[in-house]
């Protein structure tokens, strides 16, 4: 009996967690490689330290969604498995013309009862067009959601006083990471009701978000390749797949049973897939969900937390540009003695200041702080900036209605154990990358089950899917249509 | 100030001062568009703490608020203070109610541990504190009633888009971890319930068993005296078939 070579590309969330699952679910003998271009596994999920005080932040994924009182919550119950604590979040406010709005009284008093009707009327809207039970329904059934749809500027278009539009645009705009014109109206509206906690509230992991990671990986057993920047992808003659690598200057190549391409939509452009068909397959699959978002973060240590009994929550939005997201960093940390604060810039604005400096991009973000915080400018301790344009999705799952098959084997045909998994294929978030993690890895788990015997000997059939309608349709009706959002 | 709704059924109302009428909950609203009055936060701080050492403050989108047991303190704009008043008095009465629930379940437990026996023996003396068992099965039954009542109300899902009173309502019931404390009060009827519900089946079950005693015993009795009455007309019978019987003969003529 010979054990079943995997290869997977990435060693960010997606492919972290899809070893975790293989080792987990499988009872056939198996070796697991990642190959990760850094030198750090986690992705997406980083959680840093200040050079000049003792003080962590989330410089990446900054919450994770819980959907555990609506039904099962694959994520929430693996981060329990692996001992992790959890902090809630919580976040009512914004902050318009320079006052904060965190309720109905505050909207009333700033923009008067009409913009308290209107912003209702929308409310029930979305709430009619929506419901936390469907807003946790399947990725399948996305596929044949007619919300899935252009046109979110429109549905906000509609909402007749302009105050409580902008006002509306402004507060979900660090969620969308993109523009209301760029979206879908379903995307666009979960973006909105995810403030509901009906639908979802949200949470941290103490200490860090990058736990997750961590524990991962300390408890995957997995060949680890760091420095290792995957050129090429393509089948051998004899049915398996090959993985050619460059390793400091090094050209290396392995050939594995199956292949799982665990990367950032943006980055397979970047690899060279051998062979026509999966070439097209491998572009088709790029475009499809080749929408693009963008996020910066700057993140600022101060002497002092100047912010003390005006901002209660764990974060508030700003409105400026275009809407952000600030978060009080020291909320994830109660015993911590260093204030932080944190802003999350999103979608155009994003990508427009992705070419400023750090210095430049800290005084924009300094700058932006409403009048009754800006006593805090004088106090910077320390700052940093990390930048994520195009890291992110703005419609994930894409328009295209594909079923989840479809989106996590690409090539069928001929290469049917080639497999993707990203955050994209399903909402661009930790709770979306885990579903389409454990989505592949029973995929193979039922394939070494029913191949076990000299897989390289016994290329499958073409177009067979019979094994994977046995074991992944359970699993299926698991994955929720969750919002198709991250905060990075 | 504010009407709880069914199966409540019970109004706030805003006493006079100076009035006779006992008061379950003192309620001092100060319309201030300020929050950051030191003097005014100390003298209500003191106000509330009298009495009251766990007395919370909460600081929350311009309201400030000092919440105590029968003692509550709320600075905020003139505009805001009506909806506030009226979600802490609603507040204050499931508070009131939880706490109350929470103070006679702690009383019962000395209780509860005297009628552990009878849940295993349940005799001749444990009979006679029948009544008495009864009576605080009824109690218990009658403290699930009442955190059955407001469970709907301290459990309500948190409103979108808020209001402030929504907000502090919500703010205050995760301050005084009130569905956190329903749970660990369910869990403790369930302990006194299960107990009281044995001691009630032992109890019906020496009942039924001293009535089937009693009902054999009356049968045998019964049996008894039959038999008793069957050797009887047997020895009888015995006797007279024992005297010897003349025999006659007769001739026709």
């Amino acid at each position: 009996m010979r054990a079943w070579q995997i290869g997977i590309v990435g060693g960010g969330p997606g492919g972290l967690m899809t070893a975790y699952a293989l080792q987990k679910w499988a009872n056939d003998p198996h070796h697991l490689t990642i190959f990760e271009v850094g030198d750090r596994l986690g992705g997406k999920i980083l959680t840093p330290s200040f050079q000049t005080v003792s003080a962590t932040y989330e410089a990446g994924a900054a919450e994770i969604y819980d959907y555990s009182h609506i039904d099962d919550d694959p994520l929430k119950e693996l981060i329990e498995e692996l001992g992790l604590p959890i902090n809630r979040m919580d976040g009512s406010s914004a902050v318009v013309r320079n006052r904060p709005v965190a309720n109905l009284d505050d909207l009333r008093d700033r923009l008067g009862q009409p913009a308290v009707d209107a912003l209702l009327a929308f409310d029930r809207q979305a709430k009619d067009q929506i419901t936390p039970g469907e807003f946790y329904a399947t990725a399948d059934e996305h596929a044949g959601d007619p919300l899935v749809r252009p046109g979110f500027d429109a549905v906000l278009a509609a909402i007749p006083d302009p105050a409580v539009r902008d006002y509306v645009a402004r507060f979900i705009h660090s969620d969308l990471a993109t523009e209301a014109a760029t979206t879908s109206v379903a995307y666009g509206l979960q973006n909105y009701l995810m403030n509901d906690q009906a639908y979802m509230s949200l949470y941290g992991i103490a200490g860090g978000n990058e736990a997750l990671p961590r524990e991962l990986a300390a408890r995957v057993n997995a060949d680890v390749k760091f420095g290792h920047r995957v050129t090429t992808v393509g089948r051998t003659p004899d049915g398996r797949m090959s993985v050619r690598a460059v390793c400091a200057g090094k050209a290396v190549e392995s050939t594995f049973d199956a292949v799982v391409m665990a990367l950032p939509n943006a980055a397979i452009g970047g690899v060279t897939f051998a062979g026509e068909r999966l070439s097209r397959a491998m572009a088709g699959h790029a475009a499809d969900f080749d929408f693009p978002a963008h996020y910066l973060r700057v993140t600022v240590a101060f002497r002092e937390k100047f912010w003390e009994g005006r901002m209660t929550e764990s974060y508030c939005m700003l409105d400026c540009f275009g809407g952000c997201c600030l978060y009080d960093e020291s909320s994830r940390a109660p015993g911590s003695d260093v204030p932080v604060l944190g802003w999350l810039i999103a979608g155009e604005a994003a990508e427009a200041l992705g070419a400023k400096t750090d210095d430049e991009l800290i005084a924009d973000a300094l700058a932006a702080l409403p009048e009754f915080l800006g006593d805090g400018r004088e106090l910077v301790r320390e700052a940093r900036v990390h930048r994520w344009l195009g890291a992110v999705n703005a419609v994930p799952g894409g328009y295209g209605g594909h079923s989840l098959d479809q989106r996590h084997r690409p090539e069928p045909v001929d290469h049917p154990r080639l497999f993707v998994v990203g955050d994209y294929l399903f909402d661009s978030t930790l709770n979306g990358v885990l579903d389409s993690a454990e989505y592949v890895a029973l995929w193979l788990v039922a394939l070494m089950a029913d191949r076990l015997e000299q897989p390289h000997d016994r290329p499958a059939p073409v177009g067979d899917t019979r094994d994977v309608d046995r074991f992944s349709a359970p699993v299926a009706r698991r994955h929720r249509r969750t919002p198709d959002r991250v905060r990075v | 100030m504010c009407e709880l709704p069914a199966p409540l059924n019970r109004r706030a109302v805003a006493l006079t001062l100076g009035s006779t009428q006992a008061a379950e909950l003192e309620l001092l609203s100060v319309p201030s568009d300020s929050t950051e009055d030191a003097d005014l936060t100390a003298r209500l701080r003191e106000w509330v703490s009298a009495g009251n050492p766990a007395a919370q403050v909460i600081t929350f989108q311009g309201a400030l608020l000092f919440w105590g047991t029968g003692r509550v303190a709320v600075v905020a704009a003139p505009s805001r203070l009506p909806p506030l008043e009226a979600v802490l008095a609603e507040l204050a009465y499931y508070e009131g109610e939880l706490a109350d629930v929470e103070r006679q379940l702690g009383e019962a437990w000395p209780d509860l541990e005297a009628d552990g026996g009878p849940a295993f023996e349940f005799d001749e003396r444990s009979a006679k504190q029948r009544d008495r068992l009864a009576k605080r099965f009824r109690q218990l039954l009658g403290l699930r009633a009442r955190l059955t009542r407001i469970v709907p109300m301290l459990l309500t899902p948190h409103v979108y888009p808020p209001t402030l009173a929504s907000q502090v309502s919500e703010r205050l019931r995760e301050r005084s971890r009130m569905s956190h404390r329903v749970e660990m009060i369910q869990e403790q009827l369930e302990v006194f319930e299960r107990i009281y519900d044995t001691v009630s089946q032992r109890a019906s079950d020496y009942r039924a068993n001293r009535k089937g005693h009693l009902l054999e015993m009356v049968i045998i009795v019964f049996l008894a005296a039959q038999t008793l009455l069957v050797l009887f007309e047997i020895l009888t019978n015995a006797t007279a078939t024992s005297v010897p019987t003349a025999t006659t003969t007769t001739t026709s003529p």
